[in-house]
């Protein structure tokens, strides 16, 4: 079935030239455009690619995930600590690839700094580390292109006032500072920020874990920016935390710390599905809309975004929040995961409402099986009765 | 750290974040530095309606400052912007402590960055609150 939507017409409108599919799963529809491409695109550097046959023209062959989220999304109430704390006891005792403690104890072997699946953040960017990541032309290549991408994902109209978690030694930052950008950062690793400071980067640095929480006010910032960090957070290193709780805390300090109609996009490398699960299920528990950018997927460059919005815009539609963001960009494909709303998942199924046609034939159908005596089914069968005078 | 950030701060512990005392923190032995940077009037006339007025008057006689306007202003012209900016933008906090008024935690800021590191005791996990809560709950 063929047909235009909301996003696909803005598509269209916009104008491009490159295929820009937009596949809704569960309702059956795929919808296709192509176009002109869009004048006011901010053209990125190219990143190295795998696939050999790419049209020339896009830069990114790119898919969006629309993960499912409450049709209101509406904030979690304050009271609902138990039954969450049920949802993470499980959680710790049934899945465990994607959470490890790691204990210094005189026992353990000797632990290898190098292995950042070993070692927590703090201790895995050490001098020696810090600066070999700073220094590092492909890395610094790589954060350019991901914190472009993510600004051009934000699009944000005027200077604002951004939030960089994980910030590191502010390669992020820089892109954020040339766009005349404000930003705040925050980072675990001490010897990171002292590169930072070395490099003279015109943010405020703060040493801070994020999976404590964001220290900020609410509604402070327009924007949230975060390169390669918030796997980190996936990491529970001594025992009294746990993978969720950190995981729950920085997505609920994020969501607080956002102006309403505030965006975030944080690009983080997953380990595996359960760590993707893991980050994505705790922001839409926060109350975020969220999607999930794919940029190259199936090739080795594979770049994953996590677009989060704030409040406006979820109301209508429902499609109508986060691929607001990719309007404009060009080569996305918008995948819509997302459970439908309560009584249209029943009528999905086929199941019908009590007292529709569907129910009362599939009924009489179960008293017919049983042997009991039912009326034949005619035209009439279910059919409402005029409206007397 | 810029006076705009000590703007937005609150106090890291989740217990503090709700009470109106963990808002805005107080600076102590603080030691100013003042930086160039350029004006930038848009981001100004951004920021300014998410500005808590009355903190930036308190933070500022702190620090010294006393030539802010009572009342917030409604419209940045050149001059009240310059003066905007040169408080929140070029002032920068580079040694000291900030405090929290209700936990009474100071927080160290060295070289311009505030650590905001709670140690483990403080920065419980949500989980612990609540199993605390739910014991509590039940031996009462």
């Amino acid at each position: 079935m063929r047909t235009s939507c909301l996003a696909g017409q803005s598509c269209s409108s916009a104008g491009q030239r490159e295929r820009s599919s937009i596949i809704i799963r569960l309702c059956c529809l795929r919808i296709s455009s192509s176009g002109l491409p869009c004048p006011n695109t901010p053209r990125l550097p190219h990143t190295p690619q795998t696939s050999g046959e790419k049209d020339s023209n896009s830069q990114f062959n790119s898919r969006l995930h629309l993960v499912h989220t409450s049709a209101n999304q509406t904030p979690p109430p304050l009271n609902s600590h138990k039954k969450n704390s049920n949802k993470q006891r499980r959680h710790r005792s049934n899945v465990s690839p994607g959470r490890y403690s790691v204990r210094i104890s005189p026992a353990a072997p000797s632990k290898d700094t190098n292995d950042p699946h070993c070692s927590p953040p703090d201790l895995f960017y050490n001098d020696h580390e810090s600066q070999k990541y700073t220094t590092s032309s492909r890395i610094q290549t790589i954060q350019t292109t991901m914190t472009q991408r993510a600004l051009s994902l934000l699009s944000l109209p005027y200077p604002s006032l951004i939030l960089d978690i994980g910030c590191g030694s502010g390669l992020s930052g820089e892109s954020l500072t040339a766009s005349n950008h404000t930003w705040i950062g925050m980072d675990i690793s001490a010897s990171m920020l002292a590169v930072a400071l070395d490099r003279e980067t015109a943010g405020d640095l703060f040493l801070a874990d994020v999976g404590q929480g964001v220290p900020f006010r609410p509604g402070t910032f327009d924007a949230a920016i975060s390169i390669s960090a918030i796997q980190w957070l996936c990491n529970a290193d001594t025992s009294d935390v746990s993978a969720t709780g950190r995981l729950s805390s920085f997505f609920e300090g994020l969501y607080a710390a956002l102006k309403r109609g505030g965006k975030a996009v944080l690009q983080f490398y997953p380990k595996n599905e359960v760590q993707r699960g893991m980050i994505t299920g705790a922001a839409i528990r926060a109350g975020f809309g969220a999607g999930l950018l794919e940029d190259d997927p199936g090739t080795k460059n594979v770049k994953l975004y996590l677009v989060l919005t704030v409040g406006a815009g979820a109301g209508e539609g429902g499609a109508d929040d986060v691929t607001n963001m990719v309007r404009g960009l060009e080569g996305v494909d918008v995948i819509d995961e997302r459970r439908k709303g309560r009584d249209g998942g029943r009528d999905g199924v086929g199941e019908g409402k009590k007292g529709s046609k569907s129910w009362i034939l599939r009924k009489k159908e179960q008293g017919r099986n049983k042997g009991k005596f039912v009326k034949a089914d005619s035209k009439y069968t279910g059919r409402k009765r005029r409206p007397a005078f | 750290m810029k006076i705009l950030t000590t703007n937005y701060l609150t106090c890291a512990l989740r217990t503090c974040k709700s009470h109106p005392n963990s808002f805005p923190l107080h600076f102590r032995d603080a030691e100013l530095q003042q930086d160039s940077s350029p004006f930038n009037a848009s981001f100004i006339a951004n920021i300014l309606p998410r500005l808590d007025w009355s903190a930036l008057l308190t933070t500022a006689t702190e620090l010294g400052f006393t030539n802010l306007p009572l009342e917030k202003p409604t419209v940045v012209d050149e001059r009240v912007g310059m003066a905007l900016h040169r408080i929140l933008i070029e002032t920068q906090v580079v040694e000291g402590k900030l405090v929290c008024r209700n936990c009474g935690h100071e927080y160290a800021i060295h070289q311009g960055i505030a650590n905001f590191l709670l140690p483990g005791h403080l920065g419980i996990s949500p989980l612990l609150l609540v199993w605390g809560g739910a014991l509590a709950e039940i031996y009462v």
